[in-house]
């Protein structure tokens, strides 16, 4: 079984609001850190799905992980990440002016990519990624490919030739069965993914990952063409003044919060 | 492609009924830059008749109604199969869709077999200048952009308590019709085994007044027993963030912020919320937000209109008990 799982790489949605800027000649995202780029969260959960599967059946070791991005030589070190986390293998497919690439012209270029390589059984994506949330490219690629899409994700297991999913939507969960090929998209219930040691960093060395051009993979960049252009970006702006309610001890801070609440009819 | 704006919604449960009239108002606001009149689709099973009476008095000139049991459950294929029919038959310039869970992966899967493109968590929609343009949140709410699309039909999803719903003061006289349904071939690679109903709070946390909502702050499922008991006593709902749901301290339904519920209450109590963006893009529309939260740099106090820096655990316990020696005096 062969399963593709699609990374973006991201600012650390964890950093402070504060270090977000845009950029206005161009109106791309800066944050100023030091700090690498991260694989967005829930791509990781994609991954972590793609080495579940795996593990659940070490003996037969059939599964083959193929980790795919859209980038540049910058995401060499985090595909290096994917490697020792038990990817097999990693391609990035090289792009100039990746911040005017959206979802349309990303999910051309990864639907072609992945008919390229050899029987994918299973595509895996994150539901959305942490800097567009737009949650786009998943059914855009499993749309392109013409397979059935399972979205939200909670669960991902296989029995035999059959994956079985697990999805929370909204007011119901839902289990449903699909015969590969199929593409998948990966909610937060996946839990927490496993992180990789040392030993397991160095031993990834010796996995290759494969720098493509759009030409390798058969794509005339004429094609890839954004739909959407940005107008600007600019950060929220909070006037809130906060009031903070004190007192002696916490019983008093409660009395007159409660007492606010109660003037202002809130309650 | 005609001048003109499709609303598409399903109307088989009244919770979905107040987003579609939030997104008749959207979709007023383009035909009115546009011109073109507005449709609105409702395709579910068992639709009510009563809510069908009211979107014909809120704004729509026409209204398109597919009643079948084909579309029960949010059958995706079957959902997207008869969208993409009345879509084509009328090849609007735009199609509107509210930001429901259940409808999260029609947007791109509509636009890419219209040939368009699509846009989601929309909170707003700029028609000054000759293109629409579409605002929306973007890296986890900490910076929101504006965009336009070089293509039709735009496919948008727009995001609950971002406009509000149409209302009956614009009498139209709208056309009803009623059409037949269309079967997908049978996907024999995607089978449904089995749907669980949660269970109804998802209409209550959309709707409450007041929602009491925790974090990481609030210790773990224990806390949530308190937040339950001070929600009872203000006869609200309890919301929590996604640290608290992975954690496993509440149900995972009760999620607010951006991959979860947005809502919009007269009073958000958050307790031991720290205010992650993506939280927060879920609850700042709440029109007052009172936090508790023992760092008194926490990023929550940025939003929150009143502030009480303490501990959580402490605090807690001295409210519910607060609240319910005022409920029962209020009874008596």
């Amino acid at each position: 079984m062969h399963i593709v799982v699609c990374i973006k790489l991201v600012p650390d949605p964890d950093l402070p609001a504060v270090l977000f800027e845009v950029v206005p000649e161009d109106n791309s995202v800066r944050v100023a850190t030091e700090a690498s780029p991260v694989i967005s969260p829930y791509d990781s959960q994609a991954l972590e799905a793609a080495l579940r599967l795996r593990d659940e059946e070490p003996a037969s070791n059939d599964v083959k992980i193929t980790a795919i991005c859209v980038g540049g030589a910058a995401h060499q070190k985090t595909l290096r990440q994917v490697l020792a986390l038990g990817a097999d293998e990693a391609i990035v497919i090289h792009q100039a002016n990746l911040h005017e690439l959206d979802a349309a012209a990303t999910s051309h270029i990864l639907a072609t990519a992945i008919q390229t390589l050899t029987k994918v059984d299973i595509v895996l994506t994150g539901r959305q990624s942490a800097d567009s949330d737009a949650g786009l490219v998943g059914p855009l690629v499993g749309e392109k490919l013409g397979w059935p899409i399972i979205t939200l994700a909670g669960s991902v297991k296989r029995q035999k030739d059959r994956i079985y999913v697990t999805r929370s939507v909204g007011m119901t969960t839902e289990d449903v069965a699909l015969i590969p090929p199929g593409l998948i998209t990966v909610s937060h219930e996946i839990g927490t993914v496993r992180t990789a040691s040392l030993r397991d960093l160095m031993r990834s060395n010796r996995k290759p990952i494969r720098s493509l051009t759009l030409d390798d993979i058969g794509l005339d960049p004429s094609a890839v063409v954004p739909l959407q252009r940005v107008v600007r970006r600019y950060r929220p702006t909070t006037t809130v003044d906060c009031e903070f309610i004190e007192g002696a001890d916490d019983e008093e801070i409660v009395t007159q919060l409660v007492k606010r609440l109660e003037s202002e009819g809130l309650i | 492609m005609q001048a003109g704006v499709l609303v598409v919604s399903d109307m088989s449960h009244d919770t979905f009924v107040i987003p579609t009239l939030e997104v008749i108002t959207a979709a007023r606001q383009i035909a009115a830059k546009e011109g073109g009149t507005v449709t609105v689709l409702i395709l579910g099973h068992r639709l009510s008749k009563t809510i069908q009476n009211r979107i014909t008095q809120c704004g729509a000139d026409r209204l398109l109604y597919i009643d079948d049991p084909v579309l029960a459950n949010f059958n995706m294929d079957s959902l997207l199969l008869n969208v993409q029919v009345i879509a084509e038959e009328m090849s609007p310039k735009t199609i509107l869709i509210p930001q429901s869970l259940p409808c999260h992966e029609i947007a791109p899967r509509l636009a890419s077999r219209l040939d368009g493109a699509a846009v989601t968590l929309v909170s707003g929609i700029e028609t000054d200048d000759t293109d629409i343009a579409w605002r929306r949140p973007c890296y986890g709410g900490k910076i929101m952009e504006v965009v336009t699309f070089s293509t039709t039909p735009v496919v948008a999803t727009i995001a609950p308590k971002s406009f509000e719903p149409a209302t009956k003061n614009e009498p139209r006289s709208t056309t009803v019709e009623q059409r037949t349904a269309r079967t997908p071939p049978t996907a024999s690679q995607l089978t449904t085994i089995k749907r669980t109903e949660i269970d109804s709070r998802f209409e209550r946390l959309e709707n409450a007044d007041v929602i009491v909502a925790g974090g990481r702050g609030v210790g773990g499922a224990s806390g949530f027993d308190t937040l339950r008991d001070i929600a009872a006593s203000l006869g609200g709902a309890v919301g929590a963030t996604r640290v608290a749901c992975d954690l496993g301290w509440c149900a995972p339904d009760l999620q607010v912020g951006l991959s979860g519920r947005t809502v919009a209450p007269q009073l958000y109590l958050a307790i031991g919320i720290s205010g992650a963006s993506h939280h927060l893009a879920g609850c700042a529309n709440s029109k007052v937000i009172v936090a508790v939260n023992n760092d008194p740099e926490a990023e929550i106090f940025t939003v929150a209109h009143l502030g009480v820096v303490a501990d959580c655990l402490k605090i807690l316990p001295l409210l519910s008990e607060r609240l319910k020696k005022r409920t029962a005096t209020i009874k008596t």
